[in-house]
């Protein structure tokens, strides 16, 4: 995603659309193209575009979508960041927009709490990845326990100051017994000079509300401290409150949607 | 102290009440009424039976047993029958207790027969909270969707629409399953890994796979009176969910897969 859309610029862009989206609603509702682009036509649409991108994506190789050849031109080279995908996932995010206020208009909170949390989940999941992409910094960096570590490296090249320094205090690998296997490993970091933390792969530390630190891969070649040199991944994401969000509305609607609608069938003979 | 030696004398009586349970369950409730009640009671009494061994073993192990692929193979067990008790519990599905119970028979069966999984670590990435619900609710809405698919082929094999009213209530809880986990997946891919979604082959073919759900259920609402393409649906949903589950590994891009060690 481009640097210029990130924050503030993605969010005022989003509730920009948003406020348009509401007055088309209710200024041009009941326009045949307005509820074609609202109906569960439109919705079958674009989940089988969704499906069958996915499958291409999917099938084709990432060695296939070299430089020149056809899958890369089609945008299959980098397909979740390909120009057609993108596309795609504004469609529905539009959509899902258009159906959420259509639905938010008619004030029926109770008959609707399914639907809503449903459709409004699924946005905000696919909001934060999409709109939120551009605001997303994931970096490395080597913590040791000579030194204080205030950088990281970016996968382009480039290096950024972290807000706080830190350096390892302690490491541990736990092998297995039967074949001398790493099982697990563990390290204590000290950030800004003050508490101890306990970091390990599936348990990282939440340094700020945006930013979290994950324990990737440790060394011992080439470290001038007593300890081997660890490599803490930083990801930065001002968006993971949305995202969480998002998921927790998808996972209740879905309870909802399926505890709560009636069945088709008049019995449960029948369902047997 | 309890060990893995201990595991059949708890799992076999388990088998044997949630067979039991799964035999009770398939007679017609409507016709006799107390089965469905005896079908829960012994498939409940299974599970506490199985649960104490879990807690047992817990116990002695002094930490939750999730570290090696037997432990988690216990859980798989667990989970199976307890969501095929739910879902007969709120929609009298015949045939569900049954179905669980041979999916968790499978799972028993590999812990009993090949003991050297139970030392088997699992790789770090692997120890988490997130695996055994990740895994078992995934491989309940197989099974669900399992069904769902055979209904779409008898259906498109005897140009019979009357199977997609008992299609439905199934997609609806497949999907359920399908998304709880799908989320706990994303939940869990950002405490390993650190974003929530990676597209990764895996996680591409796991899109695939809702989208194609959702669509089915889409499909229903916006004509329910056409019954081909529904059935279709469901038949592609259950192909995209093999290629997700283990498809995805024949193909040359699981080399740079997230997801290599399943």
């Amino acid at each position: 995603m481009p640097a210029f859309l990130s924050f503030p610029v993605n969010a005022a862009l989003a509730a920009a659309i948003l406020a348009v989206l509401w007055v088309v609603d209710a200024e041009y509702g009941q326009r045949p193209s307005v509820r074609l682009l609202r109906s569960s036509t439109a919705a079958c649409w674009l989940l089988g575009i969704t499906v069958a991108w996915c499958i291409i994506g999917g099938l084709v190789p990432p060695q296939w979508a070299t430089d020149g050849s056809v899958w890369q031109a089609l945008g299959f080279g980098a397909f979740p960041s390909s120009w057609g995908f993108r596309l795609l996932v504004c469609a529905l995010l539009l959509h899902l927009a258009l159906v959420i206020i259509h639905r938010l208009r008619q004030r029926q909170w109770q008959r609707n709490a399914a639907f809503l949390m449903l459709h409004g989940g699924l946005w905000f999941v696919l909001a934060a990845g999409s709109i939120g992409a551009a605001d997303r910094v994931e970096g490395r960096a080597l913590v040791t326990d000579d030194t204080e570590c205030g950088t990281m490296f970016l996968r382009d090249g480039r290096i950024l100051p972290l807000a706080y320094s830190m350096h390892l205090a302690g490491f541990e690998v736990e092998r297995s017994m039967a074949d001398s296997s790493v099982v697990q490993y563990t390290a204590t970091i000290v950030v800004d000079s003050a508490e101890k933390h306990t970091i390990a792969v599936n348990n990282p530390y939440g340094v700020r509300w945006d930013e979290d630190l994950y324990l990737t891969d440790y060394t011992t070649r080439g470290t001038s401290g007593t300890l081997p040199a660890t490599v803490i991944m930083v990801v930065r994401e001002p968006w993971k409150p949305v995202s969480l969000g998002g998921i927790l509305m998808l996972a209740v609607g879905m309870l909802l949607y399926v505890f709560r609608t009636p069945s088709r069938s008049s019995s449960s003979s029948t369902l047997s | 102290m309890i060990s893995w030696i201990h595991f059949p004398f708890f799992a076999l009586p388990a088998l044997l009440c949630w067979a039991c349970g799964a035999a009770f369950s398939a007679r017609d409730c409507v016709r006799h009424p107390r089965t469905a009640g005896i079908a829960l009671a012994l498939t409940v009494c299974g599970l506490i039976v199985y649960g104490s061994f879990i807690a047992l073993f817990w116990h002695a192990l002094g930490r939750p047993p999730l570290r090696t692929m037997g432990e988690t193979r216990l859980w798989y067990s667990l989970f199976m029958m307890l969501s095929g008790a739910i879902v007969y519990r709120c929609w009298h599905y015949r045939w569900i207790l049954g179905v669980s119970t041979v999916v968790a028979a499978v799972f028993i069966l590999v812990n009993i027969l090949r003991p050297e999984i139970h030392d088997q670590s699992l790789m770090p990435a692997l120890q988490s909270l997130w695996f055994v619900p990740h895994v078992t609710v995934y491989i309940f809405s197989y099974s669900i969707f399992g069904c769902a698919a055979l209904m779409g082929v008898v259906g498109l094999w005897r140009h019979d629409a009357s199977y997609l009213p008992s299609a439905d209530p199934l997609v609806r809880i497949g999907i359920l399953f399908l998304t709880l986990g799908m989320l706990s997946g994303c939940v869990w891919a950002k405490q390993a890994w650190g974003s929530f979604w990676n597209w990764d082959p895996k996680e591409t073919w796991a899109a695939a796979t809702w989208c194609a759900a959702l669509l089915y259920i889409h499909l229903r609402l916006r004509h329910a009176d056409r019954w081909r393409w529904p059935y279709i649906w469901l038949i592609i949903t259950f192909v995209l969910l093999q290629m997700c589950w283990y498809g995805v590994n024949l193909l040359p891009s699981a080399a740079s897969s997230m997801h290599a060690y399943s």
